[in-house]
């Protein structure tokens, strides 16, 4: 095991013991991460708060079962989270919009928050670098990553193959790797 | 599943960014972790890093940055999980029980600079780890917000200026889940009891906690208005009438607490908090 597996792997056993100063390092770590990832799918600021709550709950519960074998603990904690905020959308039957592969880009996920103040609130930073993707590709990450659903769920949506919509997803995320990066690079994220 | 069907090294990196952002489903899930599992050490090396870069990097593609209270929020909650989940847990607050007080000689009492002194630095010790977490009685506003106070004493910080957290912080009625003073004593008992302090909106609240074995309480107060102090704590006999004076706190603002003596005190007494014009602003019965 690699030495910094090994160490993370002893957080989290820590993290699994009930120790308190141990769930301060996860969060101290983790917490803006688990944050950004709630911010980009859930349409408040407080939704995404009450997500990360519920998220370092889980990570808690879920502490011991943390295989260093398998993943980094960064890992580990972003699938944890991406599942749990799956979990909250699918319990909303969040519907996507009847957008075809032809249709127009325009922004899916969660309704846009009605009420003084909110409508700035969604993040749009990868809002806006995922409407810039090819149709397909967009599509796909909108209902996938977004919004939760699988992607046979997807490949159903849009009446296309499983493998197509696989490729599409592969690629979207691919190319939406290389433009944050590229954010990153010129100040923008 | 067999070998034959087990994923070779470029679909592995394929799958694996959907694999860590939660994307695959049941059955691919399945099919990835076999292939995984069979690849060698150098590929799982691969994957891994990929995973954690696009972890990374999904995580952090957002401009927006979680509150500074975020994390007292998140750390409260957990703390909560950790102590419902703990069998060694201090007993919940009673609020309102009644108890015969045992008369001892009256503790040394606590100055007014020495009062201003902890309203204005905070120090939370660490404390050991078989300490456990003590969870305070709901304080009830009298908007009809309540407040539920959680006390964790195992972090360790230096001196925080309690003014430079008034200025860095909303003043929010929500869980305020880490508070620790020189009187961590009194946070930690497990058989002290609680009691509640309220009061009209505005007014603020309080909470007092009483070490029966001791005969001694610590009065805690949050947002008492500063025009109206300094603020009295005082114990009514519930059948005479008779009012005995416990605590003075000065300029309470966000946050206060003082110590006190309880042996005047006789089970049943009432506990009113008096502004500096005499005029109750909190109250509570222990009857």
């Amino acid at each position: 095991m690699q030495a910094v597996n090994r160490e993370d792997w002893e957080l989290m056993q820590r993290v699994a013991s009930g120790e308190e100063a141990a769930a301060v390092e996860l969060y101290d770590r983790f917490g803006a991460l688990v944050f950004k990832s709630s911010r980009q799918v859930l349409s408040t600021r407080a939704e995404a708060e009450d997500a990360v709550q519920e998220v370092f709950v889980r990570l808690w519960k879920t502490a011991e079962r943390y295989d260093p074998t398998r993943a980094k603990l960064v890992t580990w904690v972003m699938l944890i989270a991406r599942r749990h905020l799956i979990d909250r959308l699918r319990r909303r039957k969040v519907r996507p919009l009847n957008v075809t592969l032809e249709g127009d880009p325009s922004p899916v996920g969660d309704p846009p928050p009605q009420g003084k103040g909110e409508t700035e609130e969604r993040d749009e930073l990868i809002h806006r670098r995922i409407a810039e993707l090819p149709v397909l590709q967009r599509e796909v990450i909108e209902r996938a990553y977004l919004q939760g659903f699988t992607l046979r769920e997807v490949s159903e949506q849009l009446e296309a193959p499983l493998g197509t919509i696989k490729s599409a997803l592969s690629r979207g995320l691919a190319r939406l790797r290389d433009r944050m990066s590229e954010d990153q690079r010129i100040g923008k994220a | 599943m067999t070998s034959s069907e087990s994923l070779g090294r470029s679909e592995l990196l394929e799958l694996a960014p959907l694999e860590a952002l939660g994307l695959l489903d049941d059955i691919e899930e399945r099919r990835f972790d076999i292939g995984y599992h069979e690849a060698t050490s150098v590929v799982q090396s691969e994957v891994q890093d990929l995973q954690a870069a696009v972890a990374a990097e999904f995580g952090s593609a957002s401009k927006d940055a979680p509150d500074r209270a975020l994390r007292y929020r998140v750390l409260a909650s957990l703390s909560a999980a950790i102590d419902a989940d703990d069998t060694a847990c201090a007993p919940i607050a009673a609020i309102g029980d009644p108890t015969a007080y045992r008369r001892s000689p009256p503790l040394q009492g606590v100055s007014n600079a020495q009062a201003e002194a902890v309203a204005n630095a905070v120090r939370v010790d660490r404390a050991a780890r078989s300490s456990t977490l003590w969870r305070a009685a709901a304080l009830t506003f009298g908007c009809g917000l309540l407040v539920t106070l959680f006390f964790a004493n195992n972090l360790a910080q230096t001196t925080r200026d309690l003014a430079h957290l008034a200025l860095s912080n909303e003043v929010r009625l929500e869980l305020r889940d880490r508070v620790g003073f020189t009187y961590l004593s009194y946070l930690d008992s497990s058989t002290a009891e609680v009691v509640a302090l309220g009061g009209t909106a505005g007014d603020g609240a309080g909470v007092l906690f009483i070490e029966v074995k001791n005969n001694s309480g610590l009065f805690v107060a949050f947002h008492l208005p500063e025009s109206e102090g300094p603020y009295t704590l005082v114990a009514v006999d519930p059948s005479s009438g008779e009012r005995t004076q416990l605590a003075t706190v000065a300029n309470a603002g966000q946050f206060a607490a003082m110590e006190f003596s309880l042996s005047n005190h006789t089970a049943g007494s009432d506990f009113e908090v008096l502004n500096a014009a005499g005029e109750v602003i909190l109250r509570t019965s222990l009857a």
